[in-house]
């Protein structure tokens, strides 16, 4: 891979826009936040990251914004990845290897499908006290 | 335990994001058969107290987690250096920031793999606020420095996966560049 610079960076930046322009790209009405605690990089979250990141650009999805967050208090389920699409409950996967990362975008985020055995409960109670 | 060292430098920098630190700085340094990862912060810093049970699992930082009994983070980083002939050392001051440091023999058989530092700095890049984290990594004579602030202008922000795409192939052709 070729060195860039932040130049090279920035016209490549406006060319993919022009791309980005002549789409109809609504506002980023989906969120996906992945826990990246102590609990979450040990068990792999960064291989998720990277795996969310990847199916989205290559399907084009450009309404997802894609956030860290700290420990959502399910250290056990780790990775954990916090999916919020309108119309649909918002749901923590847990588990979540590079697999389910595609699924999530695939199924969920695309096809409006939960993805069974793979859901969780809200976050610990400390957690939602603290939110 | 971590996988790698890169996911340490992903914690140990995550911490520092979390106590609000406007600037973080990172350094991996790989030359005369060591490697010093750095993280050197200007967040709220910790009283000596606590600094003495940095490195005690079953101590966490009081409001953090209300009911939370534990905190994994600086232990793990003190079993990868136990586990392989490393040392760490934490110095922190309350109001004025926190620096760790790790330093392993890069020849030690047992010292985990470097892991993806592209992967661990685009994900610290990528939490939410506006501190800036520098990364700079020198290996075999050779280095680059890059600001989050800068990468996230030239990139145009991290709110778009084309953003994160960009800021991805950026590291990982200076890490190639190396």
């Amino acid at each position: 891979m070729a060195k860039l610079t932040l130049a090279d960076l920035r016209k490549m930046r406006e060319e993919k826009q022009k791309a980005l322009d002549m789409r109809d790209s609504s506002n980023k009405d989906v969120q996906v936040v992945v826990g990246m605690g102590t609990c979450g990089i040990a068990a792999g979250a960064k291989d998720t990251f990277t795996a969310l990141i990847n199916t989205l650009s290559e399907k084009g999805l450009t309404n997802v914004l894609v956030r860290q967050t700290g420990c959502m208090g399910l250290c056990h389920s780790e990775p954990t990845v916090e999916v919020v699409v309108p119309g649909m409950p918002t749901v923590i996967y847990g588990h979540v290897d590079a697999a389910t990362a595609k699924d999530i975008v695939d199924k969920h985020i695309v096809g409006h499908e939960l993805i069974e055995g793979k859901i969780l409960d809200k976050p610990s109670i400390d957690i939602v006290k603290n939110a | 335990m971590h996988a790698s060292l890169s996911d340490i430098v992903a914690d140990v920098a995550a911490n520092s994001i979390e106590a609000h630190a406007g600037l973080v700085r990172v350094s991996v340094i790989e030359e005369n058969g060591t490697i010093t990862l750095r993280v050197e912060d200007n967040g709220k810093g910790m009283p000596p107290e606590i600094v003495a049970k940095a490195f005690d699992p079953f101590y966490t930082e009081p409001g953090k987690h209300d009911k939370r009994k534990v905190g994994m983070g600086l232990p793990f980083v003190k079993q990868t250096c136990d586990g392989c002939g490393g040392c760490v050392t934490l110095d922190s001051k309350q109001g004025v920031g926190t620096t760790l440091v790790c330093t392993f023999k890069a020849d030690n058989i047992d010292l985990p793999p470097m892991g993806s530092l592209p992967q661990a700095i685009l994900s610290l890049f990528n939490f939410d606020g506006d501190f800036d984290l520098v990364f700079r990594h020198r290996k075999n004579g050779n280095e680059y420095e890059i600001s989050r602030l800068e990468l996230k202008d030239a990139v145009g922000g991290f709110d778009s996966v084309e953003g994160l795409s960009l800021a991805r192939e950026f590291l990982e052709g200076q890490e190639e560049s190396l």
